[in-house]
């Protein structure tokens, strides 16, 4: 009875919160669909190939993809200038910088994060050097200090991915740093002091939620981002080192043949450019999820 | 150690009610403020008590410092603004703003509801959550107690159908729905003092008086005591036993609230009161306090008001102390002339 009244003077009554999670738009649908299907390939890259990444075969040299007259059966993507299956190469290579960017950006975004609470939490000496290495990072480009590093010191794979990390940290900190002097300001955030709240619990339960939203867009924004940092690097040759493979070092390789043989260079870069994309879409969606004013 | 201490006291005060003993004791208190053209003191020797499950208006206009008063009580003052001297007494121990314990003794023992509740409440948590929140870090309890004791409070605090407005966001419900969350988080744990800070301001009208009587009845149910900032005298009127008034950064009357509407002492009270419409009187005019508060970096050596005061004569250049008249204590060299002028 009550129930019932309860009912008829609120028509919209809020439907459970898993059916209302999953309406999204069919781009994003899309997108959230390939990006699972990324996933699914960086983590079963090694069950998924028909052939060894690695494996040559001279007789079989720049073979077309399937749709080809020319094209081999068991390659169903074509071969590369050895002659290795393309197909098992870009699932290697899907693995390899997917884990480099979501490592790197992962990474930068902490590190950027912690620092800019910090900043903001200390002020004074701990804000100005913090902000003077922001300004630093942010003055010198990253490409440089990259080249410089690896001549220095050589490439390894943890190097590389120190690097990653490295790249884009100080848009994480300064975001960081002014949305949570502005948030700490806030009504909500005096009312958890007043109630004697220690620091770590105001920034992690009560300000990060309230600050997650534009950390998130970043995150999405820097992600293409640090794809595209390892993509540079490799196609100059100092990323990830043959025989290991990623998209970056593939399109580079393709590059020589874009007349020719135009798929060795278009395949990865489509599977960039679709996979970046697929994330920016997700994560702009994500970001309306996540704050609760937005519903 | 402290908090197992405060609630003893805290319970144990419903019972002793009747010899009422000191909750907290502002004394001679001096609030400093730096600012670039120099410090300014916008709060200056303000003496202050309450006793326990006693309600006290703190009255003035905006900018007098009785928000400060109680942000200095509640150790909430910003970086830049500090206590220059005199101190707070709180359940008879003195505090100590430097110490991070006794700032916990102190934020267990008090609460506080702030003018705005649109923007003091978490907007990404729901309102059970933020409740729940308030009750752990005051108590310590398991997150799973305190879930509970939420929804209990939400109850208490007078929100129809506690549970299903604990999954509520701020932004769901209503200004006066979110005013009672705060006061819910304000007195989750078991505060002994609440210090409301214009609780009723961003509030319509019918709904600032269902807030008075929900304080008033949670005073009666939980036996704390109550520090009322306004600047609506008609508010405080109804809820308060004794009566503060401040002007530019001075108590300049204090009295029981009766004493204090039937016969207002200083000439300033005596301006808010006749500034004030009253409905049984038939009045064509209210009279306003000419001219405005003098702004503080150029206070006059003297009684703040004087400049506004038409009683203000050459003493009025020596700061005028707090002594007996009638049954309170005003601040005013012209106090027993008033009462003549008056009777």
């Amino acid at each position: 009875m009550s129930a019932e009244t309860v009912a008829s003077a609120k028509p919209e009554a809020p439907a459970p919160r898993g059916e209302r999670f999953w309406r999204m738009p069919i781009l994003v649908w899309l997108a959230a669909g390939f990006l699972v299907l990324v996933a699914v390939i960086a983590t079963f890259a090694q069950v998924l190939m028909p052939y060894g990444y690695e494996d040559t075969n001279l007789l079989f040299r720049l073979k077309p993809p399937f749709w080809s007259s020319l094209s081999i059966e068991g390659h169903v993507l074509g071969t590369d200038k050895l002659g290795r299956d393309l197909l098992s190469r870009l699932l290697v290579a899907t693995q390899v910088s997917i884990a480099l960017a979501l490592l790197g950006t992962l990474i930068g975004a902490v590190l950027g994060t912690v620092l800019g609470v910090l900043a903001a939490h200390y002020g004074r000496l701990v804000d100005e050097i913090v902000m003077m290495l922001v300004d630093w990072q942010a003055a010198m480009p990253f490409l440089i200090i990259a080249l410089a590093v690896l001549a220095f010191f050589g490439n390894n794979f943890y190097l590389f991915l120190a690097l990653m990390g490295l790249a884009g940290w100080e848009t994480y900190a300064r975001l960081t740093r002014g949305l949570v002097l502005s948030a700490k300001e806030q009504g909500y955030a005096v009312a958890v002091r007043a109630l004697g709240a220690r620091p770590w619990r105001l920034y992690v339960r009560h300000i990060l939620p309230n600050v997650i939203g534009p950390l998130i867009v970043q995150l999405t924004l820097n992600f293409p981002q640090t794809i595209l940092l390892e993509t540079s690097l490799s196609f100059l040759g100092l990323g990830i080192q043959p025989p290991l493979t990623s998209l970056g070092q593939m399109l580079g390789e393709g590059r020589d043949y874009l007349l020719t043989s135009w798929w060795l260079a278009v395949i990865p870069g489509a599977v960039i450019f679709i996979t970046t994309l697929s994330m920016s879409l997700f994560g702009d969606w994500l970001r309306t999820r996540l704050d609760p004013t937005q519903r | 150690m402290h908090a197992a201490a405060g609630f003893v006291s805290r319970r144990s005060s419903a019972d002793v009610l009747s010899e009422m003993s000191t909750l907290i004791d502002i004394r001679d208190l001096t609030v400093r403020i730096d600012l670039p053209e120099g410090p300014v003191f916008p709060v200056r020797n303000v003496s202050l008590s309450l006793e326990e499950g006693e309600t006290v208006g703190l009255v003035g206009e905006s900018g007098c410092g009785k928000t400060l008063t109680c942000l200095s009580v509640i150790g909430l003052l910003g970086r830049r603004a500090s206590i220059e001297s005199g101190s707070v007494v709180f359940q008879g121990v003195e505090i100590d703003p430097d110490d991070p314990d006794d700032k916990r003794r102190r934020s267990r023992g008090m609460g506080i509801i702030f003018q705005n509740p649109m923007t003091c409440l978490n907007p990404v948590r729901t309102l059970g959550w933020q409740v729940a929140e308030a009750y752990q870090i005051r108590t310590g309890e398991s997150r799973r107690v305190a879930q509970r004791r939420a929804t209990e409070l939400l109850d208490l605090v007078g929100i129809p159908e506690p549970k299903r407005r604990a999954a509520d966001y701020p932004h769901q419900v209503s200004g006066g729905q979110q005013q009672r969350a705060m006061i819910a988080m304000a007195i989750a744990g078991g505060p002994a003092l609440l210090i409301a800070d214009e609780p009723t301001t961003a509030l319509d009208v019918t709904i600032q008086a269902q807030i008075l009587d929900l304080l008033a009845r949670l005073q009666r149910e939980i036996g704390m005591g109550i520090l009322f900032v306004t600047h609506d005298l008609g508010l405080v009127a109804e809820v308060a036993d004794r009566m503060a008034v401040m002007y530019a950064g001075r108590v300049v009357e204090l009295a029981p609230a009766d004493a204090l509407f039937a016969q207002p002492r200083h000439p300033y009270t005596r301006g808010l009161l006749t500034s004030l419409p009253f409905l049984d009187d038939d009045i064509d005019r209210l009279t306003p306090i000419e001219g405005t508060v003098p702004p503080l970096h150029a206070m006059p050596p003297g009684c703040a008001f004087a400049p506004r005061c038409s009683q203000a004569s050459p003493i009025c250049s020596t700061p005028p102390d707090l002594r007996a008249s009638g049954d309170g204590l005003i601040a005013c060299h012209h106090g027993l002339k008033t009462d003549t002028v008056a009777a």
